[in-house]
């Protein structure tokens, strides 16, 4: 069945070519302890039988130049989907998007409105920050997927801002922090506002930081990830393995992903695996394994 | 009896206790050091280590850990509140936006004084305004004497209320006793500074901190006992106060002791502001910066 690995990192070790600029400063502690270039990544989704990858700017080594990735995207573009990284609250972040999706070959961006794996500054007043008002009209006018790294917190601006821009299509990245207690909503967002899964726009990534954490809060990520699937269906979940920012190999991560799983039809696994990925970012999904 | 602890910390309700005869932390009484203001004592204590124990205001201890100053840092917030209403001008001054501060002067008592690091991250995260779009005029040198500070810092004379009175800077950044005894109301320059404060708390789950406690390292090595005590009786007196105000405000809310959520955002936020604003230049975790604490009591945080 098509897979599709919606979330990897790769750092080059050329750092002539490509310094490392992180954004606040901090250079993730990953990125110098386990960097992967995109050769030993390529090597890591065969070994795993991946077949598409989705290369995710490390903004924690190289801020909001994304060349190295999109670099790497022209050497494969049938097999690499890329998502930028710009800094929305600059008054030229819409023309740094058409350049990096227009001319560049990205077909997504990211913002982070809250720490990952590695502290990042939160990005002006936060997502509703009116100077970030152009991206959103640009992201939302051209149907542009965009990954946030927030947290469920956060799920009220977010609803607000789904019904302010109608084609705002959004992927929470790691499963942004889902409220963890049984029967509640995941995102709880406010009065007069929509549920994020009813706006049909909001996809959830299940990724490795996703399963420990429910892990360590919760005991086992299965009733999260089960409950994430009922609340959102399979063709709003897709899947990523945050290698090489989540230690092991790429076959490790995608089993430990895996084994989260509810039992699901095959056709909702397809989805999961690759056919949600596939819709999303427009991907050929012929694969066949 | 022992020698006593030479402890340096402004008198608050919740350090009171350090004035009691009988108070002892390891079998040892306390002598307090007379600095008041209590910033008299940060630039001994960062000098020449002059006290066992110090309060510490943040920026200071940032910068004395990048200098390599061995003081450690304990979780215990001191003083803090939000600083949107910080930032002010005379009244009957010229109306200011805050993003017409660019290329403007801009009046605080040190670069390095916590209060503006605050400011500063403030204006840049609400207002896009970076900190050297402004001249920053400074009426007293840094604490930590390695420190060099910005070109776009300059220095005067005076008190800065007077430096603010004489026009010499458009607006001033007063730290919590020069704004509580400004005659006459100063005017905010942020516009719905109180609201503008709340939503910055919920947007960072916090408030900001002005001032912990510090240790001398080699005292925390040698009793770490002795700093536990402490520890205690501050957390106790913290507990307390807290538990007295059933409508706590931001100066009480962000009294706080232990490594909590809120205590590790704020000294997140205060790196990423600092580090951005040329007040450290060496990116830190909030690990690192608690390193000592937790080396000796991580199992007990």
């Amino acid at each position: 069945m098509f897979s599709v690995d919606t979330h990897t990192h790769i750092i080059s070790p050329d750092t002539t070519a490509y310094p490392a600029a992180p954004l606040g400063g901090h250079r993730s502690e990953w990125s110098r302890e386990r960097p992967a270039d995109l050769d030993e990544l390529l090597r890591q989704a065969d070994a795993a039988g991946v077949e598409h990858l989705v290369l995710v700017q490390a903004s924690t080594v190289y801020g909001f130049d994304n060349s190295y990735v999109a670099d790497q995207l022209g050497r494969h573009p049938g097999r690499l989907s890329g998502v930028c990284s710009v800094d929305f609250l600059s008054p030229k972040a819409v023309d740094d998007l058409g350049h990096w999706i227009g001319e560049r070959g990205f077909s997504g961006v990211r913002i982070r409105a809250a720490d990952g794996t590695t502290a990042v500054p939160t990005p002006g007043r936060g997502l509703d920050d009116e100077r970030m008002t152009p991206v959103w009209e640009f992201l939302s006018r051209h149907r542009v997927p965009v990954c946030i790294q927030m947290h469920a917190q956060h799920a009220p601006v977010l609803a607000g801002l789904l019904a302010r821009y109608p084609g705002l299509t959004v992927v929470l990245d790691h499963a942004a922090r889902p409220r963890l207690d049984a029967g509640t909503d995941p995102y709880p967002t406010a009065d007069g506002l929509p549920r994020l899964s009813e706006t049909g726009r909001v996809f959830v990534k299940l990724t490795p930081p996703a399963v420990l954490r429910a892990q360590r809060e919760a005991g086992s990520a299965e009733p999260l990830f089960r409950a994430l699937v009922g609340e959102f269906g399979a063709a709003h979940v897709l899947w990523g393995s945050n290698f090489p920012a989540s230690a092991g190999s790429l076959s490790e991560l995608a089993a430990l992903v895996r084994a989260a799983l509810p039992e699901l039809g095959d056709a909702e696994l397809a989805l999961i695996t690759g056919g949600t990925a596939a819709r999303l970012y427009g991907l050929p999904a012929t694969g066949g394994r | 009896m022992a020698r006593p602890l030479s402890v340096a910390v402004k008198s608050y309700p919740h350090t009171e206790f350090l004035t009691d005869p009988a108070f002892t932390a390891g079998g040892r009484p306390v002598t307090l050091a007379a600095a008041d203001p209590i910033y008299r004592a940060f630039a001994p204590m960062v000098r020449e280590l002059r006290y066992d124990v110090s309060e510490l205001a943040l920026a200071t201890f940032l910068q004395a850990h990048e200098a390599g100053v061995p003081i450690s840092l304990l979780p215990v917030a001191l003083s803090g509140d939000f600083h949107h209403h910080s930032l002010t001008r005379w009244p009957g001054s010229a109306e200011l936006a805050p993003a017409e501060l660019a290329g403007r002067k801009v009046g605080v008592r040190a670069y390095s004084q916590t209060t503006g690091l605050w400011v500063r991250g403030i204006l840049h995260e609400e207002y896009g305004l970076d900190a050297e779009d402004v001249t920053w005029v400074t009426v007293e040198e840094p604490h930590v004497a390695e420190y060099e500070e910005p070109s776009n810092v300059v220095r005067t004379s005076g008190k800065l209320l007077e430096v603010l009175r004489r026009g010499e800077v458009d607006a001033a950044v007063l730290g919590p006793p020069a704004l509580d005894s400004a005659e006459g109301p100063l005017v905010p320059i942020i516009p719905g500074w109180r609201a503008a404060e709340e939503a910055w708390g919920v947007r960072h789950a916090t408030v900001p901190i002005n001032h912990l406690l510090t240790v001398r390292r080699d005292l925390l090595d040698r009793e770490p006992e002795t700093v536990a005590e402490l520890l205690k009786a501050f957390g106790a007196r913290i507990d307390e106060r807290k538990a007295a105000d059933p409508a706590p405000g931001p100066r009480v809310r962000a009294l706080r002791y232990g490594v909590t959520d809120e205590l590790v955002a704020g000294l997140q936020v205060a790196i990423d502001y600092a580090l951005r604003q040329n007040v450290i230049r060496t990116p830190v975790t909030v690990e690192e910066l608690l390193g000592d604490f937790t080396r000796h009591f991580g199992d007990r945080a």
